[in-house]
């Protein structure tokens, strides 16, 4: 029985949270949305691997990556799984072109380069290859860090407020750039986000998480004409910002 | 700027005068109590006399072994320090707070105490002297025994160095990097026996000695510049 995507269940304490919510993402994007402090960033770990739920499983195309009942526990360098945070991780001493390089899965540094040079060129990031982190701008660091994960050849995209730590005069031009990228990735995707902006940029089914479980789950339109609770509510009326 | 009194007026003496002075001399003490020994060293005699001196047989060999023991060290130091430092850094329990106090300690010993210690510790009569016999190993007087005092007396900068490096790690930074796949003498022994026998020779040492950790410093220095 495989199953094409992202499948994640989980239950479980982590530290003050008790989660139990389950989630499947195909090929298009899902945005978690909830308040601080609901789980959306303890998701994302467990999908990751840096998290042990109680209870529950991840699979990713039919291939289990943590299952607690058949005690299958993938580590989190070979799950395949990109992940983009929303400060800049950008390794510091290493140029933009190496940083791309990193994470490209061949042997041969000559071969990881090239691959990485593609990446960049293909990203319309080409002009930056031999810059360092440090002479980046914020917008810029962010969209290498897109690159580098998506170099490395991801079978799932795991983004944490992306755009959080951009200027707001940035971040709506670095936001269509992800999100373009991402959906034409066309792999299962999951995005954080405190933003009814980015839930429209990045399409697809919205998941409104409160204290560890799904409150509300569907397109930003039915959210919007039937909110759940005071959160979606705000989260929906929210003016798209200029 | 609104017009009300600064309230520092009363203590502008005291600010304009006497703090940078006591500041001044403060700082000029400590920088004279560093640079005077080293002057001594370089001024108190003629540069053909101390070159000539470097020319004693004493002096390669010691110098030798002080690269071979230090390298050695170094390496030892490098390899088991950085792992620790890694688990000292992530761990906040409080065995990790006393391993990190304990790893702290030879800093602040004298080196007569770190000296008696290691004694205690490796000599024939100390803590491992009789398993270490049976095992055929006298450290005592061998190079072994430098490499393991220069580790002692090093190992706690190198690793508090890398307790903060780690610290200072974006944990998003690590996550995201996991995603993407014979007969001892070396300069500060032989400056001692030198010392009883000729002070030029040991000067010259010192001297050799001074020029090399200036070197270290400033190559260090002009590396980790941004």
């Amino acid at each position: 029985m495989s199953t094409a995507g992202l499948e994640v269940e989980i239950q479980g304490r982590f530290r003050a949270l008790s989660m139990d919510l389950a989630l499947h993402a195909t090929d298009a994007p899902i945005v978690v949305a909830g308040p601080n402090g609901a789980g959306k960033t303890t998701l994302l770990m467990a999908i990751l691997g840096a998290e042990t739920p109680a209870r529950g499983h991840v699979t990713l195309d039919g291939v289990p990556l943590f299952d607690r009942a058949r005690d299958v526990d993938v580590p989190v360098e070979r799950r395949r799984i990109g992940y983009l945070p929303q400060r800049y991780t950008l390794f510091p001493h290493l140029a933009v072109l190496d940083n791309v390089a990193y994470g490209v899965p061949a042997v041969h540094r000559p071969e990881r380069r090239r691959r990485a040079a593609e990446t960049l060129a293909a990203l319309g990031l080409a002009s930056l290859a031999a810059r360092r982190p440090a002479e980046l701008s914020g917008g810029e660091a962010q969209r290498v860090a897109l690159a580098r994960a998506l170099a490395s050849e991801p079978r799932a995209l795991l983004l944490d407020e992306p755009l959080a730590a951009l200027d707001a005069s940035v971040r709506r031009e670095v936001r269509r750039f992800i999100a373009a990228r991402v959906r034409a990735l066309a792999i299962p995707a999951v995005v954080v986000t405190h933003d009814r902006a980015d839930a429209e940029a990045f399409g697809g089914e919205v998941v409104v998480i409160e204290r560890g479980a799904v409150v509300q789950r569907g397109p930003l339109a039915a959210l919007a004409a039937a909110p759940a609770t005071e959160f979606v509510r705000r989260f929906v009326d929210r003016s798209p910002e200029g | 700027m609104s017009e009300r009194p600064d309230p520092r007026a009363g203590r502008s003496v005291l600010d304009a005068v006497l703090w940078p002075t006591a500041v001044g001399l403060a700082s000029g003490v400590l920088v004279l109590l560093v640079a005077l020994p080293i002057a001594g060293l370089l001024l108190t005699s003629s540069p053909g006399a101390l070159i000539r001196a470097l020319g004693d047989p004493m002096v390669g060999p010691a110098l030798g072994v002080t690269a071979s023991t230090t390298t050695v060290s170094l390496a030892l130091i490098v390899a088991c320090g950085t792992p620790l430092a890694w688990l000292l850094a992530r761990h906040r329990t409080r065995a990790a707070r006393i391993v990190e106090t304990l790893v702290h300690l030879p800093v602040v010993l004298p080196p007569a105490v770190a000296g008696v210690a290691l004694l205690l510790a490796f000599g024939r009569r100390g803590l491992m002297g009789p398993p270490l016999a049976a095992l055929g190993v006298g450290l005592p007087f061998s190079r072994a025994a430098v490499v393991l005092a220069q580790a002692f007396v090093a190992a706690p900068f190198y690793v508090q160095a890398a307790i903060a490096a780690f610290r200072r790690l974006d944990p998003d930074l690590v996550l995201v990097a996991g995603t993407l796949t014979g007969r001892t003498q070396t300069p500060p022994l032989a400056i001692y026996t030198a010392l009883e026998s000729d002070l030029r020779a040991a000067q010259s040492l010192s001297i050799v000695m001074v020029a090399v950790a200036f070197a270290v410093l400033v190559a260090v220095r002009a590396g980790t510049r941004p």
